[in-house]
């Protein structure tokens, strides 16, 4: 083939694809394919085809739209927690303290731990008698909650599991779009006599755009796939009351080996993801 | 948003608010590195601020089998050359969608991001079985190609970035100066070593402290630390104190090469979006 | 001359190192060089297998790997290469419950035609030694052993010594009526401590300790039609009983629905619940003064039970036990064999019992080294043949383990009523037993 302009980027970009066609397209493949059976993976060899039944049964049974509706939750809170909280704390780093770098530092560690580890500490913090959390309250005079044993709170704790370890990394990006503005479009509004709102509504908004929407679509992308927390803290309990769509499918492929159901499972959470992952691309015009 | 002359008082009021949330995000990272220096009982009693430090948790979980010191060994490999590949990869495919226009450009960016929309549980299943057939468990080369493209999605993203950063009248010069396509990329490429640098360090970040993908496709000769810090997980109980040795030794070597080179890290994760 | 006398020298050394070969190979165990795999549970039973190997391999020249695993990753590792059949393991180390999976789907290969074949030069292994209830649920399907039991594990109720003093009681409580009884008296209001401790995370946890009261209540989990009894009145007054123990006395801990081994030894190890229902492997852990608060403090009895009508009372409970069995696609299943017996031998399966490892041979329970060592033993070994009863064996047991496991969790944790999540679980597991085409649908 000879290298003219038109198939050099093309080239440039083959063996990175047919990479990904191995490691991440054949995954796909299987399990489009196999959500179309019904068997347990020690058993793979009596594959039962039943078209879309997965689907069906999935559609229909309760448990489904209930972890639906808790992964809704989950990933809608800890995006907007952490959105929130990290541009506001970004805002206030960017204003120039004599210890900037020091704490763009200590941001960074969570974003570095290993998430395993992260998770088990975490568990260990909210534990109902040796926990830090309850250690506090009784410090300043409330009883200890039940944290990961309430049904009502044990969602909750894994959204301030989140948080924590997330908002590091939103504040870090955010901020570092934040330099990225030129100082002297705010020295010109400063003079034009604009105050901090209209700067930061018609100034830092407009460029933070694309870094906003890409913070969005990777926060929105991580959680809905991952569920290691979720895992390691309740394992989806108590009851089912944290079993998220992503815990789901990892409980049906790792726990009972169903492995149609997980792939079913799974397809779906992948349409979802696509569909708000791509959506927010347009609305926010991250470009690709 | 920066402006002078700003009043002392607000001043305090920012440090003060930012140094509660350093204080936030610190706090867990000192039980677990407290925990490391206890001993069993200590870790499962109410806690305490002062307690009777004991290293036997890092002699511990350093002889227990001999076996973390090889895993951190391990670890090391497929991190470096993981990374080393993705980069090697990463480079061309990020100059072309950086710098080149063509048909389905940003059909293929997105496509390549969206790597990152499958649940990692669920690839991992049907690449085991896959390797199986191909007699490759338990081997580096199946683990390393495919954090290789785990990796893809960021590296791709970041370098765009940085090669975007450069002026395009750089590259015009080394056209006229007579490079061939090739050639134009060997030349920018010391331009973005920065950007090349922090690239690597997040790759190596992301596979450093990946798990369930290595829980599932290693074995006992290419054991990855945070599968085998896991171990620590029995059913007797939770081994605390060996299990945060680990995982502080763990964090320590890849924490301060973050710290290091903080500046081009963080930057490298918004050029693309901010230049784009 | 010269040339002679090398050609004569080369030759008789060459002789001699023929002959010293030969006699070489006469002594050669048959297994020389073989290299084999076992994964085994991270626990204390499984280190004590890690320390035995050595032995093994001195005497056969193999080179034996045991893999210690955590729970998890042993389960995934195991399900896998037995999908794939790639054999990296050459056993797989199962606990009773599997068995069936494992066999129906052809990963694992009956043991008798090496049992026949004396393919072992190293050991005799007395098969009819085994606990018989063990060796029914771990190992015998059609008349044939598919596994070698290895771990016998039994729950007991462990019960702190200073606390019942101080509260003015002395001997362990024989009935649940005793027990919530004895547990109001220990608990204290400020929450410092409570009565008792349970391990109720979901699925087989708290199914376990259902199956022990339902059983006591005069029901079994399935009737002969395969009919779930899950929501009969024995079903209700076993859920009631635990809803209530948690919920209106609050004699346990709020927080046990999420409690495990780990939580559960941690409490009664350091006098936060004065009894537990806690299996017996974990015994040393609490005896050790470095682990434990209350060592040598703990006393262990047969767990309580129900009165029935007769008088006499009933206790049950759920059986623990794990087993090796050979993978089908083990290179060297004989090599595999002859380490399993050899390790699951009387004398070898002492040493391993005083390493810490819980034993499923009669001999070893009641052999007077690991008596002297443990002095729980005996009372293990009664609840191992009076007390203890499988869950249903059925080829789909970790799906229904799972779904009604956690249906049971939610009549517990207030998702559900006490009488909801018992419709829900029946339910369930009638389904689950169409599906495999047990429950006739009328």
């Amino acid at each position: 083939m000879p290298v003219n302009k038109k198939t050099f980027p093309y080239l440039l970009l083959l063996p990175s694809l047919l990479l990904i066609l191995l490691v991440g397209i054949y995954p796909l493949m299987y399990l489009i394919q196999n959500s179309l059976f019904s068997f347990t993976l020690i058993r793979q060899a009596e594959k039962v085809f039943v078209g879309l039944a997965n689907y069906r049964d999935l559609l229909i049974s309760q448990q489904f739209w209930s972890s639906l509706l808790i992964t809704v939750i989950y990933v809608v809170s800890s995006t907007f927690i952490t959105f929130v909280l990290g541009l506001g704390i970004a805002l206030l780093l960017n204003q120039g303290t004599p210890l900037t770098r020091v704490f763009r530092s200590i941001f960074l560690m969570p974003m570095v731990a290993t998430p395993v580890i992260v998770a088990l500490t975490w568990r260990h913090i909210w534990d109902f008698r040796f926990g830090i959390m309850n250690l506090f309250l009784s410090k300043v005079g409330i009883k200890p909650l039940l944290w990961l044993a309430d049904t009502k709170l044990a969602l909750l704790s894994i959204i301030i599991t989140d948080v924590w370890q997330w908002t590091p990394f939103v504040i870090l990006v955010i901020e570092a779009g934040l330099v990225a503005i030129p100082e002297y479009l705010y020295e010109a509004a400063v003079v034009d006599g604009c105050n901090f709102w209209k700067r930061f509504w018609y100034m830092t908004v407009p460029h933070l755009r694309p870094v906003i929407g890409l913070t969005l679509a990777i926060r929105v992308m991580d959680l809905f796939r991952n569920a290691d927390l979720v895992y390691v803290i309740t394992s989806g309990g108590p009851g089912t009351s944290t079993e998220v769509l992503a815990f789901s499918v990892f409980k049906k492929a790792f726990v009972i080996f169903q492995i149609g159901d997980a792939a079913a499972t799974a397809i779906i959470l992948v349409i979802l993801t696509t569909f708000i992952v791509s959506s927010l691309i347009k609305r926010w015009d991250i470009e690709f | 948003m920066k402006y002078h002359g700003k009043q002392i008082w607000i001043q305090v009021i920012i440090l003060f608010v930012l140094v509660i949330f350093s204080i936030w995000t610190l706090f867990p990272f000192y039980w677990m590195i407290t925990a490391s220096f206890k001993n069993r009982l200590q870790t499962f009693a109410p806690p305490t601020l002062f307690f009777t430090p004991t290293l036997k948790n890092y002699t511990e979980a350093f002889s227990l089998y001999g076996s973390l010191g090889k895993t951190f060994i391990n670890s090391l490999i497929i991190c470096a050359v993981s990374v080393a590949l993705s980069l090697l990869l990463g480079i061309p495919a990020a100059y072309a969608l950086g710098r080149l226009n063509f048909k389905g450009k940003n059909n293929i960016s997105f496509f390549i991001l969206s790597l990152r929309i499958m649940p990692p549980v669920v690839s991992a299943l049907p690449l085991y079985l896959l390797a199986a057939r191909l007699n490759m468990l338990d081997s580096f080369t199946t683990i390393i190609v495919l954090y290789t493209v785990f990796n893809f999605p960021f590296v791709i993203w970041m370098l765009k970035g940085f090669f975007l950063e450069i002026p395009l009248e750089i590259e015009e010069a080394a056209q006229i100066d007579g490079c061939s396509r090739f050639g134009v990329i060997r030349f920018v490429f010391p331009l973005i070593s920065p950007g090349v640098v922090a690239t690597a360090i997040f790759s190596c970040i992301l596979t450093w402290n990946e798990f369930i993908a290595a829980l599932i496709l290693t074995g006992r000769h290419t054991r990855t630390v945070p599968v085998e810090l896991t171990t620590n997980i029995t059913s007797a109980g939770i081994e605390w104190g060996k299990l945060m040795a680990g995982g502080t030794v763990a964090l320590l070597p890849i924490l301060i090469i973050s710290i290091i080179i903080q500046k081009h890290l963080v930057r490298g994760l918004t050029l693309g979006a901010v230049k784009g | 001359m010269k040339r002679t006398f090398l050609i004569v020298s080369a030759l008789s050394l060459i002789g001699l190192m023929l002959l010293s070969s030969l006699a070489c190979a006469e002594e050669t165990p048959p297994f020389k060089g073989i290299e084999i795999t076992i994964p085994v549970l991270a626990g204390p039973s499984g280190e004590a297998v890690k320390k035995l190997a050595p032995q093994f391999e001195a005497i056969s020249g193999m080179k034996v790997n045991i893999e210690i695993l955590s729970h998890d990753e042993l389960w995934k590792k195991m399900e896998l290469d037995a999908a794939a059949k790639s054999g990296n393991f050459d056993a797989f180390h199962i606990n009773y419950f599997k068995l069936d999976e494992y066999r129906n789907s052809g990963a694992i290969i009956a043991l008798d035609d090496f049992i026949k074949g004396d393919v072992s030069p190293y050991s005799d292994p007395k098969w009819d030694d085994f606990a018989f209830a063990l060796l029914k649920a771990m190992s015998e399907r059609d008349g044939k052993y598919y596994a070698f039991p290895h771990m016998g594990d039994t729950r007991l109720l462990w019960y702190n010594k200073e606390l019942f003093a101080k509260a003015g009681l002395q001997n362990p409580p024989d009935t649940w009526v005793e027990f919530t009884d004895y547990a109001r008296k220990m608990t204290t209001p400020d929450g410092k401590q409570y009565g008792a401790g349970f391990e109720w995370q979901k699925s087989i946890y708290v199914l376990d300790m259902f199956q022990g009261l339902l059983l006591e209540n005069g029901s079994p989990f399935f009737d002969e039609n395969w009919n779930s009894q899950m929501n009969s009145p024995a079903g209700q007054a076993s859920l009631q009983f635990m809803y209530d123990t948690l919920n209106k006395e609050k004699i346990v801990p709020p927080d046990v629905i999420n409690w495990g081994h780990t939580e559960l030894t941690n409490g009664i190890v350091t006098g936060y619940v004065a009894m537990a229902d806690q299996w017996h492997v974990f015994i040393p852990q609490a005896e050790d003064p470095s682990s434990s608060l209350v060592a040598g403090k703990l006393g262990y009895a047969l767990v309580p039970g129900i009165k029935q009508a007769d008088g006499t009372i009933l206790r049950r409970d759920s059986l623990g036990t794990w087993g090796f069995a050979i993978n089908s696609a083990s290179k060297n299943p004989k090599a595999t064999y002859a380490f399993l017996e050899w390790l699951k031998s009387p004398e070898i399966d002492v040493q391993y019992a005083l390493m810490g490892g819980t034993s499923t041979r009669v001999s070893t329970n009641n052999d007077p080294r690991v008596i002297e060592k443990f002095s729980f033993a005996p009372v293990a070994a009664k609840s191992l043949s009076e007390v203890v009863m499988p869950l249903p064996i059925i080829p789909n047991f970790t799906e229904w383990v799972e779904a009604a496991g956690t249906e049971i969790h939610k009549g517990l944790v207030n998702q559900l009523s006490v009488k909801e999540a018992l419709d829900g679980a029946t339910d369930i597991s009638n389904k689950l037993m169409e599906k495999i085409g047990f429950r006739k649908v009328k």
